[in-house]
């Protein structure tokens, strides 16, 4: 899983968010959790609202933000989830949506292809890969980023998400 | 190494500690898990949030502590790493219903309603299949027939009972459904648990047996279906008691169990058998 490097300006996303544990409500018996819900929530309003919002950058990417940090991320494993889409510039957005700015910063791009979207690639990432390059993160988040090549959880095979880690 | 493992490895770190300022981020480096993968994980294994699992796991020794020591309440409340007695009390009563100096006042440790440390058995048996899937049913008043005994430190008298059963009943027709009935007393902890091998019957003739009849009432139950050993029905029951009875919202309508053994008693303690385990709730 070899990243590449890229430099990146600021990012201005409109979505919604959740905070706390995204699996806390799972019981093991369905595979919907907070994540999902979120997705479902916002995907919804998306395709009746997507035209009140301006300057939007690429209607197929999609953003989902992991922001830790927090005093709670690591006493109660609680974090923010931010799922959204990039505009360009911000203008007039509508009150129901939040707004993420992410710093100009630079990135490792990391390709995930089929069961390794579902693996513990945060820890390949941040334990082995970062380490062992001599990149240190610099921010406490991380994007996934979804496109026309991820094909949904139940085609993970033929999938593919790419994820951008801050870097220095 | 296993998903049950490594999640069993942040378990016993959580029992290493009870006592120490540990975080969630402590448990996931104790199953070399990421903090993201390592919840997702724990839920989906366990039940239980990593978090809500330390919690009650700190407060069920706590609660243990209270009847068992000489300790005030304040320094147990801080020994297990609460920030004040009124944080502490407030999350007590959210698990236990009572307020720390009532459950003291009690005096009673009832081991049902505490989280149980839980090992790679109770881990495996959650994760056998979906058979601890609960489902709620309503069922009418009915009769049971059988012997009924108080069971002490000798669960080997359970079999004993079913064996007598089998002989009083010999060459009864009309036999339905055997069944089980656990009945927990005030004080059970102490004085024990009475058991009752028995049939459920409409109008069986038992006047020539040493049987008794005993009427339950209609009620709503949750209903698991127990796969295994009679011997690891306990990690039926932990499930049923300190997961899945907190986390549904229901609430328990009286202290008996049922298990439901259907027509035939077949084979108890064989690796395949299973049978139904049924509590009523409110």
């Amino acid at each position: 899983m070899e990243p590449k490097v890229i430099e990146k300006g600021q990012i201005i996303l409109v979505g919604f968010s959740f905070f706390g544990d995204p699996f806390a409500e799972s019981d093991g018996w369905t595979e919907e959790n907070e994540v999902g819900r979120l997705w479902q929530r916002f995907l919804a309003y998306w395709a009746e609202n997507r035209d009140r919002v301006k300057h939007l950058r690429d209607d197929d990417l999609a953003y989902e933000v992991h922001v830790g940090g927090y005093q709670e991320t690591g006493s109660k494993g609680h974090v923010e989830v931010f799922v959204g889409m990039e505009v360009t510039e911000l203008e007039d957005a509508p009150v129901q949506l939040l707004v993420k700015v992410l710093p100009a910063t630079r990135y490792a791009v990391f390709t995930l292809r089929g069961e390794q979207i579902t693996s513990d690639w945060p820890r390949m990432i941040y334990q082995e890969w970062l380490p062992v390059a001599g990149y240190k993160s610099t921010h406490d988040y991380l994007i996934e980023l979804y496109d026309q090549r991820f094909k949904g959880l139940e085609n993970l095979a033929e999938s593919e998400l790419d994820i951008y880690v801050p870097v220095q | 190494m296993s998903q049950l493992a490594a999640i069993c490895q942040a378990v016993d770190f959580v029992e290493a500690h009870l006592k120490d300022e540990i975080a969630v981020a402590d448990m996931a480096t104790a199953a070399a898990y990421s903090l993201y993968h390592f919840c997702r994980t724990f839920n989906s294994v366990v039940h239980h949030t990593p978090y809500d699992y330390l919690m009650r796991r700190r407060l069920s020794e706590s609660a243990r502590d209270l009847v068992e020591t000489d300790r005030r309440i304040i320094d147990i409340a801080f020994d297990y790493r609460f920030n004040s007695p009124e944080t502490y009390s407030r999350a007590f009563k959210r698990m236990f219903g009572l307020q720390p100096s009532q459950w003291k006042a009690r005096g009673r440790v009832d081991e049902r309603f505490l989280m149980s440390r839980l090992t790679l058995e109770h881990l495996e048996h959650i994760n056998k299949g979906d058979f601890l899937r609960p489902v709620l049913e309503e069922k009418e008043a009915f009769q049971v027939t059988g012997i009924m005994t108080l069971v002490q430190n000798n669960p080997a008298i359970i079999p004993q009972l079913w064996e007598m059963l089998a002989q009083e009943l010999k060459g009864t027709p009309g036999i339905k459904n055997y069944c089980g009935i656990t009945w927990y007393p005030r004080d059970w902890e102490v004085r024990g648990v009475f058991y009752m091998a028995g049939v459920e019957t409409e109008h069986l003739d038992i006047l020539h047996s040493a049987l008794v009849v005993k009427a339950m009432p209609s009620s709503r139950y949750v209903r698991f279906i127990h796969k295994g050993h009679r011997d690891d029905l306990g990690l039926t029951r932990d499930y049923v008691y300190q997961t899945w009875l907190p986390k549904s919202g229901e609430r328990l309508a009286r202290p008996l169990e049922i298990e439901w053994y259907g027509q035939a008693l077949g084979d108890l303690d064989g690796e395949g058998s299973e049978w139904k385990v049924c509590i009523p709730i409110e």
